[in-house]
């Protein structure tokens, strides 16, 4: 027993939860990098963190079906409504992927998977509005960094410095 | 993908009860994926969270100077001493990274840098001890995931379970 447990504390201290990755409340805290894997795709777990928060009205600025999530649609040939009415079920990370492994069209092998996620992760703009737009958020999230050349940096760089970080 | 935010003076973590990137309280969330990066360097920006943490006594169960740091440090040649004194001094991601590239012994290139970084993302448990460690937490934090290959993979898995995900 400690005796400092009986001394009154002079400020109360307010414990913030930890955040819970099940339920995301991405007004709270960012989804997963990108760069997170699952079966091996890359920016899966971010897209299912959207799509629980969408779910449960907790997503904040983060947008479900954007443009970054297309490149994972056509990939494997789901959309979008489909697979939020998988997330829609409760259904965990392992379900989530198994379910795309066994809808996708056409079938791939892992190494194709692994493929595919390495170029994504390096994918620069590629459009020249989506350069201007890219140009606009390192303007405005870190203009110091000089290391910013894919969206995936792009996108850990704006989570960073949303959610406080000093870039 | 996120819309573009205008204002980053005003980031989320303002929000009541949001996390704050800038002084991670690891007790509350994970800190960055370790396949997020900095300057080209996987790990160093989960590095950096951990140390922030540990200077403000929110580090948790999370450890400043493990062996996934070493790597970083046998690498850079940095020291993990040195580096802390610069975290506790409040220096920004960039002014660390500048840090980093002035202290690099050797001095490497950015495709040495991003070579390395490619195969740290690769490492798996190279002897009996760590993978029988890595197995005992695998099977703890989700023994039917088959994808986890890797310690960026098993770090992720970890992250997520520890934070609520479930797997």
């Amino acid at each position: 027993m400690r005796l400092s447990q009986f001394i009154p504390r002079a400020h109360p201290v307010i414990l913030q939860p930890m955040i819970n990755y099940h339920v995301p409340d991405l007004t709270q805290h960012p989804p997963r990098s990108p760069r997170v894997r699952l079966g091996g795709f890359a920016h899966l777990p971010r897209l299912i963190d959207k799509a629980r928060a969408t779910l449960a009205g907790t997503q904040g600025e983060y947008t479900y079906d954007c443009a970054m999530d297309a490149h994972f649609w056509e990939f494997t040939g789901l959309n979008a409504q489909t697979f939020l009415a998988e997330v829609k079920t409760g259904k965990c990370d392992y379900d989530l992927v198994n379910y795309v492994l066994a809808s996708m069209q056409p079938k791939r092998v892992i190494s194709e998977i692994v493929a595919w996620s390495s170029w994504l992760e390096n994918r620069p703009p590629m459009a020249t509005e989506g350069r201007v737009f890219f140009n606009q958020v390192h303007t405005a999230a870190g203009p110091r960094r000089e290391d910013i050349g894919s969206w995936f940096e792009l996108l850990d760089l704006e989570d960073f410095v949303t959610f406080g970080g000093k870039s | 993908m996120s819309s573009l935010r205008s204002n980053y003076l005003k980031p989320s973590a303002n929000a009541a009860g949001a996390v704050n990137l800038a002084a991670p309280d690891l007790t509350r969330h994970p800190p960055r994926s370790p396949r997020t990066r900095l300057g080209g360097f996987v790990h160093l920006p989960r590095l950096i969270d951990k140390a922030r943490a540990v200077a403000a006594g929110t580090n948790g169960d999370f450890h400043y100077d493990c062996p996934m740091d070493g790597r970083f440090w046998a690498f850079t040649g940095i020291k993990p001493g040195p580096f802390m004194k610069l975290v506790k001094a409040g220096k920004s991601d960039s002014e660390l990274l500048a840090y980093v590239m002035a202290n690099l012994k050797p001095k490497r290139t950015p495709s040495e840098i991003k070579a390395w970084s490619a195969w740290y993302e690769q490492q798996a448990p190279d002897n009996p001890d760590s993978r029988a460690f890595f197995n005992d937490v695998h099977r703890k934090n989700a023994a039917h995931r088959k994808d986890i290959e890797t310690w960026f993979d098993w770090l992720e898995l970890d992250d997520y379970v520890t934070f609520g995900g479930k797997p």
